[in-house]
C-alpha cells in the first residue's frame, strides 16, 4: 500500500483542526462559558438560524430555507451576540434561572475546499437540553461554518444554522448552537 | 357540561379559577364555543399575493388552507371529504390543485371538488359533487391587509368586531400610503402553556415587564427596544369584544423621536409626517403610541415595529405560536432590514424578550394541574374600581400597571363559554345523523 499523498495528509491535519475547534466551542456552550465562547468569533461574524419552512418537493427538497432578508431565530452580529452573552448573565435571565444541562453532539464533520483566508466546514449538531426536574428540549440539524485563521488560530467568522424542524417543538432557545 | 362558567371566572371580585388553563373539558368546550364562534386572524395579503397561492394555518384546533382564488381569499378545512386525508401537506405554496394523497379526490383551489377518481365505474350511483367540496370557512374578511376568517355563518362584520381596537391597530396599519407587508418566512414554534397565559399577557400585563424582563433592562442596546420611554405615560385601554391594547402617551414637548435606539427610526417617522398626521391625526401621528395588544381570542401584537403573534391552541398545556414581522410597504429597504433585525434579536423563541416570558407561563400553566392549588383563585384585581374613559382614546381605561384589560378579556372568554356553540355549516347530505360536530 502506497503512503497517503501529502494532499491527503494535509486535509487530515485541517479536518483535525476544525473538528477540535468545534469540540471545544461546543464544550464552552455547554457549560455555558459564553465569554470564552465570544473569544472564538471573529468581529464581522454573521450568525444567522433562518427559519424552515415545507413547500413543494419541486422547491428544493421538499423544504425552504429563509432568505437573507426573512425571518429567522438568530441574525447576529459580533454586537447583539454580545449582548445576548451579557443578559444571559444577569440573574433575571429567568429562562436560565436555574441553568440548563446541556449536551451537544457535533458529527459529520466535512471540511470544503480552503479559500485564501476562509475554511468552510459543514456539521450535524444535535443539542439535547434538561432543565428543572424533567423539562426537556431538544435541537438539531445542520450547521454551514466559515471558519478563519486569525493569528494561526481558527476563528468562527460565518454560522448558518438549519434546524430540521419547521415548527421547533423546543419551548426557547436560551443558548448558542 | 359539567362546569359552572359563572364559578370558574369570578370578575367583580378579580378572581379566576386556574382550573381554566389546564382542563380538558374546558378547552374542548373553548375550541367549540369560541373558536368556532368568533372571527381569528390568519395572516396577511401579503402571504398569497398571486392567484392560487395559499399557505396553510390552524383555525382554533382546525387545520385549514387559506387560498387566493379568482373570487378572493376563500379558507377550507383542510381535510379530504371522501375519508379525511390531508389535502395539502406543505406550509405555503403556489397549487392549481389539492391532491389528496389517499384515494386521489382532487380539489380547485377553491375548494370545489374537481376530480373523483371511479366516480362513474366505481361509484355507479353517482354522487353530488356541489356536496363534497373542501368545507368553507362561511366568513372570511380583510382589514388593512389582515386576513381573518371565522367558521359562524351569523358573526357580526370584522370591523364590527374588532370596534375600537382599530383606532389602536391602525397606528401600525394604516400610517403610511401603501400600508403593510410582512417579511418571509414565519418563526413557529410549540410553547407548553395554554394559550390564553399568551394571549392575557399581551392583552395588558404591562405588570410584569419590570420582573420578567429585569435582565434586558441591564443591557445597553437591548434595554430601549420597547419604544419612547422617556418622558411618557402609560396606559391600558379595554376594548369591546374582550380585545385590550396598553399604550405610551408622550408629554407635548416630548411629542418627537424616542426610538434612537432604532438607527434611522426617527428620521423616517419625519419622513412620513405629513401623512402621519393625515392619516391618523395629531394625537396618534406625534403621541400616543400603541405597545401591545390582544385581539380576542389569540391574535397579538407587538408594536411599533412590529411582530404579529398567533397563538393557535394545541391542548390545554400546548400552544403553537406563529409568528410574523410587519413592516410598511413603502419603507426604504435598509428600515425594513433594519426593523427585521430588530423583531429577529426580541421575539421568537430564542428572542431576548420573549424566552423569559415562556418561561413564566408554562410555569403558571402547570401549576394549575396542583390538585390543591387548582381551589385558590388567582389574583386578577389590580386596578378594580378606577377604571374610567377618557376624550382623546376610546375604551375603558386604567394606568399601564392593571389588570383591567384581564379582565375584560376573561368577561369576553365567560360570555361565549356560557352560550350554545354556533350550528354546524356542513352540507345536509353529509351531516352526522345528531346534526352536531362531534369531537
Ligand atoms: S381520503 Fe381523500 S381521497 Fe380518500
Ligand atoms: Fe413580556
Amino acid at each position: 500500500m502506497s503512503a497517503p499523498s501529502q494532499d491527503l495528509l494535509a486535509r487530515m491535519a485541517l479536518t483535525f483542526e476544525a473538528q477540535q475547534f468545534l469540540y471545544a466551542e461546543a464544550r464552552l456552550l455547554d457549560t455555558q462559558n459564553y465569554k470564552a465562547w465570544l473569544e472564538l468569533v471573529t468581529d464581522d461574524i454573521h450568525y444567522w438560524a433562518p427559519v424552515v419552512e415545507s413547500r413543494e418537493r419541486r422547491h428544493r427538497a421538499g423544504h425552504y430555507v429563509a432568505a437573507a432578508d426573512e425571518s429567522a431565530y438568530f441574525d447576529d452580529t459580533r454586537a447583539t451576540l454580545g449582548m445576548r452573552v451579557a443578559r444571559l448573565g444577569f440573574p433575571g435571565a429567568w429562562a436560565e434561572v436555574p441553568p440548563s444541562r446541556m449536551t451537544r453532539l457535533i458529527s459529520n464533520v466535512e471540511v470544503g475546499e480552503q479559500g485564501a483566508e476562509d475554511i468552510p466546514v459543514r456539521s450535524c449538531f444535535y443539542l439535547f437540553r434538561s432543565r428543572l426536574e424533567t423539562e426537556e428540549d431538544s435541537y438539531h440539524g445542520v450547521r454551514e461554518d466559515v471558519l478563519r485563521r486569525v493569528d494561526g488560530e481558527l476563528r468562527l467568522a460565518r454560522r448558518k444554522i438549519i434546524f430540521a424542524q419547521s415548527v421547533l417543538t423546543a419551548r426557547s432557545i436560551t443558548t448558542f448552537l | 357540561m359539567t362546569f359552572d362558567v359563572s364559578r370558574l371566572v369570578d370578575l367583580e371580585n378579580g378572581l379566576i379559577d386556574r382550573r381554566i388553563f389546564s382542563d380538558a373539558e374546558i378547552y374542548d368546550a373553548e375550541m367549540d364555543r369560541i373558536f368556532r364562534r368568533t372571527w381569528l386572524a390568519l395572516g396577511h395579503e401579503s402571504e398569497i399575493a398571486e392567484t392560487n397561492d395559499f399557505f396553510t394555518t390552524w383555525m382554533g384546533a382546525d387545520p385549514v388552507i387559506v387560498s387566493r382564488t379568482a373570487q378572493g381569499i376563500k379558507v377550507m378545512l383542510n381535510m379530504c371529504r371522501h375519508r379525511g386525508g390531508t389535502v395539502c401537506r406543505v406550509d405555503r405554496g403556489n397549487a392549481k390543485l389539492f391532491l389528496c394523497p389517499y384515494h386521489g379526490w382532487s380539489y380547485n383551489p377553491d375548494g370545489t371538488l374537481k376530480v373523483v377518481p371511479g366516480l362513474e365505474a366505481d361509484y355507479r350511483h353517482g354522487i353530488d359533487p356541489t356536496q363534497w367540496g373542501l368545507l368553507e370557512a362561511p366568513r372570511v374578511a380583510t382589514y388593512k391587509g389582515l386576513i381573518f376568517a371565522s367558521w359562524n355563518p351569523e358573526v357580526e362584520p370584522l370591523e364590527e368586531f374588532l370596534g375600537d381596537a382599530r383606532f389602536y391597530l391602525d397606528c401600525l396599519l394604516d400610517r403610511v400610503e401603501g400600508g403593510t407587508e410582512l417579511v418571509g418566512g414565519m418563526r413557529r414554534w410549540i410553547i407548553p402553556t395554554n394559550w390564553k397565559h399568551a394571549a392575557e399577557n399581551f392583552v395588558g400585563d404591562s405588570y410584569h415587564a419590570a420582573a420578567t424582563h429585569a435582565s434586558i433592562m441591564r443591557v445597553p442596546g437591548l434595554e430601549g427596544a420597547g419604544g419612547r420611554v422617556k418622558d411618557v405615560v402609560g396606559y391600558q385601554a379595554a376594548l369591546d369584544n374582550g380585545h385590550g391594547v396598553g399604550m405610551w402617551m408622550a408629554s407635548e414637548d416630548n411629542a418627537r423621536g424616542g426610538y434612537g435606539h432604532l438607527a434611522g427610526i426617527d428620521d423616517y417617522l419625519k419622513s412620513i409626517q405629513d401623512q402621519l398626521v393625515a392619516k391618523l391625526g395629531e394625537l396618534r401621528a406625534t403621541r400616543l403610541t400603541p405597545v401591545h395588544a390582544t385581539i380576542f381570542p389569540n391574535f397579538s401584537i407587538e408594536f411599533p415595529f412590529a411582530s404579529l403573534h398567533i397563538w393557535h391552541p394545541r391542548g390545554p398545556l400546548k400552544t403553537e405560536v406563529r409568528d410574523l414581522t410587519i413592516v410598511d410597504k413603502a419603507m426604504p429597504a435598509e428600515m425594513k432590514d433594519m426593523l427585521r433585525r430588530h423583531c429577529m434579536l426580541r421575539q421568537g423563541p430564542a428572542g431576548t424578550w420573549e424566552q423569559d416570558d415562556m418561561d413564566n407561563w408554562s410555569q403558571t400553566t402547570y401549576s394549575s394541574l396542583s390538585p390543591t392549588a387548582r381551589g385558590l383563585m388567582a389574583n386578577y384585581q389590580m386596578g378594580m374600581g378606577h377604571e374610567h374613559t377618557r376624550d382623546d382614546i376610546p375604551g375603558r381605561i386604567d394606568n399601564k400597571s392593571s389588570d383591567i384589560n384581564q379582565r375584560n378579556m376573561y368577561a369576553r372568554w365567560a360570555e361565549l363559554m356560557a352560550m350554545d356553540p354556533p350550528p354546524p355549516q356542513v352540507p345536509a347530505a353529509c351531516r352526522s345523523h345528531s346534526g352536531e360536530i362531534s369531537r
